[in-house]
């Protein structure tokens, strides 16, 4: 009969292959990470480059201010919230019906093709792709204008001057940049799920579609909870090429294409303000973080594999 | 990945972990509150390198510079460099080099993590900045010392232009100081159309022009934005050093601060450039045109674009737009503050000895051999003699003019008129330089420098709120009665009237000193 | 997979090549206007259709071919070398972290996932690896900093172990007295391909792409990667645009990089991935595929 002295030594002997697993990684985190995360202090304070972070002066939260006092802060928390919540739920919907279909798929050949295709646009700096949705949407010379709607008879359209087209023309750049990037992840969940399920449903006389609901829906499920919690702690995040770079920085369009991030840019592109601007980065990640914590929580009680931690 | 942007303009968030690392790196910055090492460097120095041998241990003094250019060059240049002030300050340079594109990134990282450097160009890092958070050296007894000559070359009311707090925070580069405004046009379709240019006087006198070439070429718009702005006022106006808040006319004697996007002057302007566009005179959707002028121009799809004026603007830009062009000014030149403050070098706060550097830049300043090695490179690797009495340089045989390794930026070093001028430009361009600085007429707010730091928050603000119309209006393609009136709405609950007051209370502030 | 209906099949497959080619498209475009001339790009906007063909562009990047070799040979071994190791690292980590009895696991999985969240900014990691570890312009910058570990790849990689590894495996390996190390790499290992064959492909790429460490820890060019190579010369036409109308912008009197030069260094920028993608897919395929019947 062992003690539990030596049980606990046993356990933990067991464990220690895995705890020498994790040394490398949480080495890395601490160095490349953790360690560098006291920069963040700057957010609260008056940056002198000679007295240091540490020997510059306290202000508190004066650095936050720009970020509140106008009406503008309204309207970039309102469009960064917005958009982010559609390249969820769209962006996922979406992913998802992609993997489902390549897992349906017959045909090794052209599912390479496919994989293939799909990841293109992914490819592609963003900065390109702005060059490219000019390419399409130039009043003057844009394929649209010109190709489409000049042979129709129908006059060309302002696009970057008109502001209501913009939230569909940014989901579709965004879905198109992204959903092959997240429906291979997806898809790799998907390759794996045991045949075995399969065969025993269609024994059971289930159709396609009830494997689907049944068997290949669930296995994903911890994959897209996971990916959503993600998504909600950069909730406050946005790509600065997408709502920058892609509008071709057109005044009209600003209203619906201003983001915390490009709002910080504006403002502070020729002030140079550190602190600021690190308060601007810190703003953004308490507010995930405090989301992710809520989010994770209910995630934990309804499905604790899903959680993320 | 969705990082690369964010992380670019976190980048503007430059943290120094000294207290963390001061232990472990070599590297740390001096800790100065802000006086210079100058101690350092006296004790240790004989002359300021006006004759023989000197005393001072050896240093290496590193030029952090823009422009695009080669590793391999840049060492080869600084080597040459280097045989000129070992000789005289017992002192070596390095050079080094990144595009604009990602110069501002380079240097404040640099800057922030402690690296070593002495002198750079005021490119991502402002004077005004740059003095409040430490980030530049005060150089005012460096001066004294060591830069004896840029005292005497500068003058009294151009060191205004670079003072901040009762201290000379950089050196001004020696190149045009002001500007006027006018347009560019292709002197093809100007013959075409039969005007002479000397005629033309006003933005009507234009107007008229723009519809004869509007005439012979139905399917061209004359006037193109240049990458969406058309934002060269036919006024003088002084900036007053930016962030909003203008004199209207800086030569007139009027002090009061106003905001520009409220003026008449401004409305008329804008409600020109509507009609025009109603017109056609102006390129449709000017304000997304993301092409440069020049290329537009030299492909053929437009015939003006606004410039500023200044003497070889248009040797300048023939060069990139490939046709003849002519030049016809609207605007009188004149100077403001930013005209001298422009374009300026400091010493860096992490400068070991800044009494060196100051040493190297005034050599650089002074010097025609260090100038030409700085500005065009290499004789016989980056440029030929074309003309060796008149001093006019071209590019070797067999490297072309964008790849030749070492780019050549004469405005953005210290001093370009003492340099070579290159065959594509004129011999006497800096002749003609020296005597447009000299006859410029001086803003009456010459020498006032503007200090944002209490109204940080308003000028983002602001700055949101115009980038929203400002390049459509100018363009044209907005209404400008009901947008007008909208922007300076917003404009006011953004705070402007902050700004302006902040502006007028130092202006008047800096008008009590001055009499 | 199991069994459809032709009529499914091929409904499915229209779909997928619709959707390829809306991916495809703009891609091609992108190659035809590489090799347009500018005249009629300026003229007459991006078209799928174009006469005018002109190799300016190429001609203007590839003067110095030296230049452009030896970034895609630097991108090239970047991306092996990194992909390598940050596939290790990860594996290890998300295993161990994957394992639900393990002690402390919810703290791990926490100091794991904070990481996403807070970030110092650039200067403090640069700090850390320039003066702390002395890694500036060498190969080991283009590889370290950043992109070694990222937790989002780890907790896709947990993911998986706990939804495709029935605990039933590793509690059989346990009872026949095989060593952690053991049960992960002849139990675990091969049930994951398709994982990590993704991760690998998602990393890989996020190496051949980055060119940000190259832009900040490297200084002399002999270490520029490709992408870092022709994204600088996009950030300059991108700056002289932005400062189009300032006094500075007016003095950029620079000839930039024309359209189709843009269009080019995307091109470029790519296709190396496009070529080498199907050679690894068949890698991806046959792990997949194993995987899946083993399983």
């Amino acid at each position: 009969m062992k003690t539990f002295k030596v049980q606990t030594i046993s356990r933990i002997k067991r464990y220690i292959p895995l705890y020498f697993m994790l040394l490398p990684g949480a080495a890395y985190l601490i160095i490349n990470n953790y360690i560098p995360m006291a920069g963040i202090i700057v957010a609260f304070k008056k940056y002198n480059y000679q007295k240091g972070i540490f020997g510059s002066e306290f202000i508190g939260l004066d650095n936050f201010k720009f970020l509140f006092q106008t009406q503008e802060a309204w309207i970039i928390t309102r469009n960064t919230i917005l958009y982010n919540l559609a390249f969820m739920v769209i962006g996922t919907t979406f992913a998802v019906a992609v993997a489902i279909i390549l897992n349906e798929l017959n045909g090794k050949t052209m599912k390479k093709v496919y994989q293939t295709s799909i990841l293109v646009p992914f490819l592609i700096s963003i900065v390109v792709v702005s060059y490219l949705v000019y390419g399409f949407l130039s009043s003057n010379t844009g394929f649209i204008n010109k190709s489409i709607l000049e042979p129709l008879g129908v006059e060309g359209i302002s696009w970057y001057s008109t502001p209501r087209y913009w939230p569909f023309i940014l989901i579709l750049v965004s879905l198109w940049k992204g959903f092959g990037y997240t429906s291979i992840m997806y898809y790799a969940t998907l390759v794996g799920i045991d045949h075995s399920y399969y065969e025993a449903a269609m024994i059971d006389g289930a159709n396609r579609w009830k494997s689907i609901w049944h068997i290949t829906l669930p296995s994903l499920r911890p994959t897209i909870t996971i990916l959503t919690l993600m998504s909600i702690g950069k909730i406050f995040y946005s790509d600065f090429g997408l709502f920058y770079q892609v509008p071709m920085n057109s005044g009209p369009l600003i209203n619906v294409t201003n983001t915390i991030d490009t709002y910080v840019y504006r403002g502070l592109m020729e002030i140079h303000n550190i602190g600021m601007s690190s308060a601007a980065g810190f703003y953004q990640s308490i507010v995930g973080f405090i989301l992710i914590l809520a989010a994770n929580f209910i995630v934990r009680k309804l499905d604790s594999d899903s959680a993320l931690f | 990945m969705r990082k690369q942007y964010k992380l670019t303009t976190l980048l503007l968030a430059a943290i120094l972990l000294v207290g963390i690392f001061s232990g472990c790196s070599s590297n740390a910055p001096v800790a100065t509150s802000g006086a210079p090492n100058a101690s350092q460097d006296a004790s240790s120095s004989d002359d300021t390198g006006e004759s023989g041998v000197p005393e001072q241990e050896p240093y290496t003094v590193k030029i952090f510079m823009a422009g695009d250019a080669t590793t391999e060059d840049c060492n080869l240049v600084a080597e040459a460099l280097s045989e000129i002030t070992v000789e005289k300050y017992n002192t070596t340079v390095q050079i080094t080099r990144f595009g604009f594109g990602t110069y501002g990134d380079q240097v404040n990282l640099a800057l922030s993590s402690g690296e070593k450097m002495d002198l750079m160009p005021n490119l991502g890092v402002s004077l005004l900045e740059g003095a409040h958070n430490g980030q530049i050296l005060p150089l005012t007894d460096l001066l004294q010392e060591y830069g004896q000559e840029l005292l005497e070359m500068i003058t009294e009311e151009e060191w205004g232009c670079v003072t901040v707090n009762e201290e000379i925070y950089a050196v001004p580069n020696r190149k045009e100081h002001g500007g006027g405004m006018g347009y560019i046009v292709v002197k093809k379709i100007l013959d075409e159309t039969g005007t002479d240019p000397s005629t033309i006087k006003t933005q009507d006198d234009m107007a008229e022009l723009f519809r004869k070439v509007k005439e012979l070429y139905p399917n061209m718009a004359p006037l193109v934005s240049d990458g969406g702005s058309l934002d060269w006022f036919s006024v003088q106006k002084d900036d007053l050093g930016g962030d909003f808040g203008v004199l209207e006319d800086c030569l007139a004697d009027d002090y009061t601060v106003v905001n520009w996007y409220a003026t008449e002057t401004f409305y008329n302007e804008v409600v020109r450039q509507y009609e025009w566009a109603q017109e056609g005179l102006i390129l449709k959707d000017g304000s997304t045109n993301s092409e440069q002028g020049v290329d537009l121009l030299a492909a053929g799809m437009g015939f003006a674009m606004q410039t500023n004026t200044k003497p070889g603007v248009d040797v300048e830009r023939e060069l990139l737009i490939g046709r003849e062009i002519e030049v016809i000014e609207l605007v009188e030149p004149f100077a403001q503050t930013g005209s001298v403050s422009g374009n300026v070098w400091f010493i860096t706060y992490n400068s070991e000895r800044p009494g060196r550097a100051m040493q190297i830049l005034n050599e650089i300043y002074v010097n025609p051999d260090a100038s030409n090695l700085v500005i065009n490179g290499i004789e016989g690797r980056h440029y030929v003699m074309v003309d060796e009495a008149l001093g006019v340089i071209g590019y070797p045989e067999d490297a072309s003019s964008s790849q030749n390794g070492y780019s050549s930026l004469p405005w953005a070093w210290p001093n370009e008129l003492n340099t070579y001028t290159w065959e594509s430009s004129y011999p006497d361009l800096w002749k003609d330089t020296e005597e447009f600085n000299q006859n410029i007429n001086l803003s009456v707010a010459f020498g006032f420098i503007w200090d944002n730091e209490k109204v940080l928050s308003e000028i983002a603000a602001c700055k949101n709120v115009l980038e929203k119309y400002k390049n459509a209006l100018v363009c044209g393609e907005l209404e400008p009665d009901e947008t007008i009136a909208k922007m300076n709405e917003e404009l006011d609950r953004a705070g402007m009237q902050t700004i302006i007051e902040e502006k007028q209370r130092q202006l008047d502030e800096w008008l009590a000193t001055k009499d | 997979m199991v069994g459809s209906s032709k009529a499914v099949q091929v409904v499915l497959h229209i779909v997928m090549i619709a959707l390829s080619l809306f991916c495809l498209l703009p891609f091609i475009l992108l190659i035809v206007s590489s090799v347009t001339s500018e005249q009629t790009l300026i003229q007459n906007g991006y078209s799928f259709f174009t006469t005018d063909i002109d190799l300016a562009a190429y001609r203007y990047l590839l003067v110095d071919s030296g230049t452009i070799v030896r970034g895609y040979l630097i991108s090239a071994g970047t991306t092996v070398v990194g992909t390598t190791l940050n596939v290790i690292v990860t594996l290890l980590f998300a295993y161990a972290l994957s394992r639900k009895d393990l002690p402390g696991r919810a703290f791990l999985s926490f100091f794991l996932f904070f990481t996403m969240l807070f970030n110092g900014g650039l200067v403090p990691s640069y700090m850390m690896w320039t003066q702390v570890f002395g890694i500036k312009n060498t190969f080991a910058a283009l590889v370290v900093p950043n992109l070694l570990m990222g937790a989002f790849y780890v907790i896709m990689m947990r993911t998986y172990f706990n939804t495709n590894i029935p605990d039933a495996v590793i509690e059989a390996g346990r009872i026949d007295g095989a060593s952690e190390v053991r049960i992960l790499i002849q139990l675990v290992l091969p049930m994951s391909l398709p994982i990590i064959a993704t991760i690998a492909l998602l990393v890989g790429l996020g190496y051949w792409n980055d060119w940000l460490n190259g832009l900040y820890y490297i200084s002399n060019d002999r270490f520029y990667g490709i992408q870092v190579i022709l994204n600088r010369m996009l950030l300059d036409t991108l700056f002289i645009k932005n400062n189009a109308s300032t006094t500075l912008g007016s003095q950029l009197a620079i000839a930039v990089p024309t359209t189709a030069v843009k269009m080019a260094v995307a091109t470029l920028g790519a296709i190396p991935v496009l070529i080498a993608y199907p050679f690894f897919q068949r890698y991806f395929v046959k792990g997949i595929t194993i995987g899946a019947v083993k399983g």
